[in-house]
């Protein structure tokens, strides 16, 4: 009962994370040839393989074993010290150095098991020597630690009477997995040791297309049916909750939907069977993007959006034909890019064949201001940009624009500077990752660390944008203020910025009412599209330090909330430090006229040219999902998607669901909330988000 | 395309309005004066401003900026270019009736071709009634014809009969509203009920496709004598379809923003034996009734 499992996992388990305390053992451990203890890829294994000596742990109600309860043991605190001292000295991969946020190529896994990859390690070690050979070595030793991983679990479920757990487990130690239920217990336990690792937002790639071929060969021989699959997937999902014993939630993106690697419509019933768990688990962890290309069905589409109407805020719909367009245009191979999937929130990712993602934010709209003040920040006084010319000089929109755009060239290259330099400050050879190579195309062949030239394509660095609605509603507000209407001179506005409109208020008033993005006014709409094209001609000159991409993005979570916290009062209304935009959404509340004009809007910028992604929420009343008005919404999807929008998130949460529960909390700890790119208890959300989540104009379908 | 109309608004995306995604014009002006109207803006043929106290700061900007020097915030019908000069930054005041050609209306309708076309929608006229502007009603139309846009007529019907057969000629939907028994409408609503019996048959005899629309009013068509009169009236002159619309209480706003009292102050929304035991009486007697909510 998938029920009896959740209350398992509210369970805490007693004691101390002792991951450091394993790594730390494993680190230390003596290697027969080299007594200099540097981090040798060596090393990095036999750390890899202490992890992988945690504790199984099976829960009763366990269909599918894999668990993180393991790595919470008593643990002294003169241990923990050790343990944390020795690690530091060994020191790991981050965020910045590309350690986590991966889809791995389980496709490759489920045909090979454990027992084919280290054939092919042991292979391409005979056409290898040194350093690539040292490298293989190490990778063999992590999938040998690995399969006692699994052996141990499938003792585990023996000893606690799940004699078919033990084994599906036993079945797939070393042998490719046969079954529905082996691939998938494979894949989760595989999943499971990337969590004990330590890594975060672990993607599980397009699930519904690597397990098809088992799921529709058990169908067919009558070993499995629809719904014991369902049971399947629901309790594996489930546990993705696990992770909130240590106080947050995993991002664990799942691809479903889509096109095939050679074009076809690739909606098959495992994506429908995996829609259906994640409504049932119901739960923010599994992050689940629907892929629509103009070859799906609409009855997928109803099918998202009857469980997005659940409340869940799942799945993220994204539009095959711009972000196929998009990795091409990046220099991806059609086919290749045609099997993408997302990392994190909305991170559109060569799956398994590309080093682990990363990425920051860029905070656009402070370059408009440092662009009307001559480089100074209007909070502070500070100089920050470079000297552009006073807006006494400028005399038309492309003056603001020539300004606005040497101030952002000159903060992305701050920007490229600090992340180039950080992600190449560390001696590769000493921060090889062995075991997640073993699930990244072509390593095992190159006998090459993932960050290092054994991904098939260069690492991908993702700026983040922010404020696109601010900046183009900005913008316009001076166009159609200063140049066109004439109610102020350039240097009035200014003089109101600087003062919050504070004194100004008619003026801002009148910049509050002028036409904003979101209406389908070509006018100001253009603004928008030169947001997407200036930032990305300005990125793409740059280059990761493998030689990979800036690629650009619009989907700032809730970091709209505290970037506008760093950012003056800007002219399109908007005062001192309020939140900027939200991710690639128009502006709160300045969609006028409705959700069409709306998307009207949003499909004209190029976002073949934002490879990263975007997010753009939209937020119906529960109205719009009955029945008999899903075809509509469905339509709203296509239409959009057709015009060359990329991505859409959809929430149905009443405004009055929402206002009473920022009243009362208690009543409501299950309700989930689309949050841009991941989804999160609405009560766990801060005040400030509650209340932007609010701003949101609630669409009345 | 140069007829002028007053409307109030012109509904984007709308999902209620009719089959798929619509655009609904709503006209000003209504020869009917039903004390439940939902749009009571667009009952007058004048301009009216709603004025939303509970948002309104006091900032004093509204008179200010209003280039006719009027004493703002006012509320109510006044006599005004309808300039939209009257910024307001916390949206408590908003002007209803802005005058535009067939022209206009039709670049606003023809922007959401794409929407209509992937979900069968198309145009509502709706108001007020929109036959008062029946030329505006016709030129509109003939426009979505010739761009393959699905045109539906919302109206209560008391028009001219040559009026009304040639904006009929032109549409390929209509709503039909029913709103009393035939006795009640003169003293409660006004109009003439003949000339609306008049216009529903001719729908029915030209086998047009129709939905007859009845509002359930406490008081009024939600007294179960009343509907009972009222669904076997429509039966014996041959509807065939309706859509029963339980009464809610969400127009109140409106009417304090256009400094009137509201008759039905205090009512709530419906609840569900009464919508049940109503839906019943009408099912009797036509058994295509639904329930729109």
């Amino acid at each position: 009962m998938l029920s009896e499992l959740k209350k398992e996992l509210t369970v805490h388990p007693q004691g101390t994370l002792i991951r450091n305390v394993l790594l730390a053992k494993g680190y230390t451990q003596p290697l027969e040839d080299n007594s200099c203890p540097v981090a040798t890829p060596m090393r990095r294994a036999n750390a890899f393989a202490s992890l992988m000596t945690a504790e199984p742990h099976v829960y009763k109600n366990d269909l599918i074993a894999g668990s993180i309860y393991g790595l919470v043991q008593p643990s002294s605190a003169d241990e923990q010290e050790w343990a944390n001292r020795v690690c530091a000295l060994y020191g790991s991969r981050s965020w910045p150095t590309n350690f986590d946020h991966y889809a791995p190529d389980y496709r490759r896994l489920v045909t090979d098991g454990i027992a084919g990859t280290i054939a092919r390690i042991d292979a391409s070690a005979q056409k290898h020597q040194g350093r690539e050979a040292e490298f293989l070595a190490a990778m063999r030793k992590c999938m040998e630690a690995f399969s006692g991983y699994i052996a141990g679990y499938a003792e585990a479920a023996e000893k606690a009477g799940l004699s078919d757990v033990a084994q599906t487990c036993r079945a797939v130690v070393s042998a490719p997995p046969k079954t529905f239920r082996q691939a998938l217990q494979l894949v989760w336990l595989t999943h499971n040791a990337f969590v004990i690792e330590g890594r975060f937002a672990m993607a599980l790639g397009r699930l519904d297309q690597y397990l098809y071929p088992f799921y529709r060969d058990d169908i067919k021989s009558g070993a499995l049916t629809r719904e014991y699959a369902l049971e399947l997937v629901s309790h594996t999902l489930i546990k993705i909750g696990e992770f909130r014993f240590f106080g947050f939630d995993d991002t664990v993106n799942i691809a479903i939907g889509g096109v095939d690697r050679e074009g076809n419509d690739a909606v098959n019933e495992l994506s429908r069977v995996i829609l259906e768990a994640v409504r049932l688990c119901n739960i923010p962890g599994p992050n689940l993007s629907a892929r629509i290309s103009s070859k799906t069905d609409k009855s997928f589409i109803r099918d998202c959006l009857r469980v997005i109407g659940t409340g869940i805020g799942y799945p993220a719909l994204m539009n095959d034909e711009v972000n196929v367009a998009s990795l091409v245009r990046r220099g991806v191979p059609l086919e290749e890019a045609r099997d993408y999937s997302m990392v994190g929130c909305i991170e559109n990712f060569v799956t398994g064949a590309q080093p682990p993602w990363c990425d920051g934010r860029f905070n656009t709209p402070k370059y408009l201001e440092l662009a009307l003040n001559e480089g100074t920040c209007m909070q502070t006084g500070r100089h920050m940009g470079i000297n552009t010319v006073p807006v006494s000089q400028m005399k038309s929109m492309s003056d603001v624009l020539d300004a606005f755009r040497q101030q952002m060239e000159y903060g992305a290259l701050d920007y490229v500077t600090w992340f180039n330099n950080e992600n190449s400050r560390y001696n590769p050879w000493h921060y090889t990752q062995p075991f997640i190579s073993c699930f990244c195309r072509d390593c095992i062949d190159r006998g090459l660390n993932i960050n290092d030239g054994g991904a098939l394509y260069p690492s991908v660095h993702g700026v983040g944008l922010m404020g696109i609605a601010t900046v183009a509603d900005s913008l316009y507000a001076i166009e159609y203020a200063v140049f066109e209407k004439k109610l102020c001179t350039l240097e009035q506005l200014v003089e109101a910025l600087k003062a919050d409109y504070v004194g100004f208020e008619p003026l801002r008033a009148e910049l509050l009412s002028a036409p904003k993005y979101g209406n389908n006014i070509p006018q100001v709409d253009k603004y928008a599209q030169w947001f997407v094209t200036s930032q990305y001609d300005i990125f793409s000159k740059y280059h990761t330090p493998d030689g990979g991409w800036y690629s650009i993005g619009i989907a700032s979570n809730v970091a709209n909330i505290p970037a506008g916290t760093e950012v003056a009062a800007t002219p399109d209304g908007r005062r001192n430090k309020e939140p900027l935009s939200d991710a690639a959404s128009i502006m709160h509340g300045m969609d006028k006229n409705g959700p069409s004009a709306a998307l009207l809007s949003l499909s004209k910028p190029d976002y073949t040219k934002s490879a990263l992604g975007t997010v753009v929420n939209q937020k119906y009343s529960p109205n719009a999902f009955r029945e008999d008005k899903l075809d509509k919404l469905a339509s709203m999807v296509q239409v959009y998607f057709s015009k060359g929008g990329q991505e859409l998130q959809i929430n149905a949460v009443s405004r009055e669901v929402l206002q009473d529960a920022m009243e009362h909390p208690e009543n409501y700890s299950s309700l989930i909330v689309r949050v841009s790119g991941f989804s999160a208890y609405y009560t766990c959300l801060s005040r400030d988000v509650q209340k932007d989540i609010l701003r949101r104009t609630e669409h009345e379908g | 395309m140069k007829a002028e109309a007053l409307v109030s608004d012109i509904q984007r995306c709308s999902f209620d309005d009719g089959p798929g995604i619509r655009t609904t014009v709503f006209f000003k002006g209504c020869n009917l004066h039903c004390p439940w109207c939902h749009n009571p803006e667009t009952i007058p043929r004048s301009r009216v401003l709603l004025y939303a106290q509970d948002r309104c700061v006091h900032c004093g900007i509204c008179a200010i900026k209003c280039p006719e020097k009027l004493e703002l915030p006012l509320r109510g019908e006044v006599s005004c270019s309808g300039c939209r000069g009257c910024v307001c930054p916390e949206g408590a005041l908003r002007v209803s009736g802005r005058t535009m050609t067939a022209e206009q209306i039709c670049d606003v309708i023809i922007q959401d071709r794409d929407f209509y076309a992937s979900s069968g929608g198309g145009v509502t006229l709706s108001g007020g009634e929109p036959l008062l502007q029946w030329e505006t009603c016709l030129q509109i139309a003939d426009f979505c014809h010739k761009n393959g846009i699905h045109v539906l007529l919302d109206t209560a019907g008391c028009a001219d009969a040559a009026v009304f057969d040639s904006v009929a000629e032109a549409v390929d939907e209509f709503y039909f509203d029913f709103k009393l028994p035939p006795e009640l409408y003169g003293s409660v609503c006004g109009g003439n009920f003949e000339l609306i019996r008049r216009n529903l048959e001719r729908l029915i005899s030209g086998g047009r496709n129709y939905t007859l629309r009845v509002p359930l009013i406490p008081g009024y068509s939600a007294e179960p004598e009343n509907a009972r009169v009222m669904a076997e009236y429509a039966a014996k002159i041959g509807v065939k379809k309706v859509h029963l619309l339980p009464f809610n209480p969400l127009a109140q706003s409106k009417y304090s923003q256009m400094g009137k009292s509201y008759k039905f102050k205090g009512e709530s929304f419906m609840d569900k034996s009464q919508l049940e035991a109503l839906h019943a009486i009408w099912q009797e007697q036509i058994a295509d009734t639904s329930v729109k909510e």
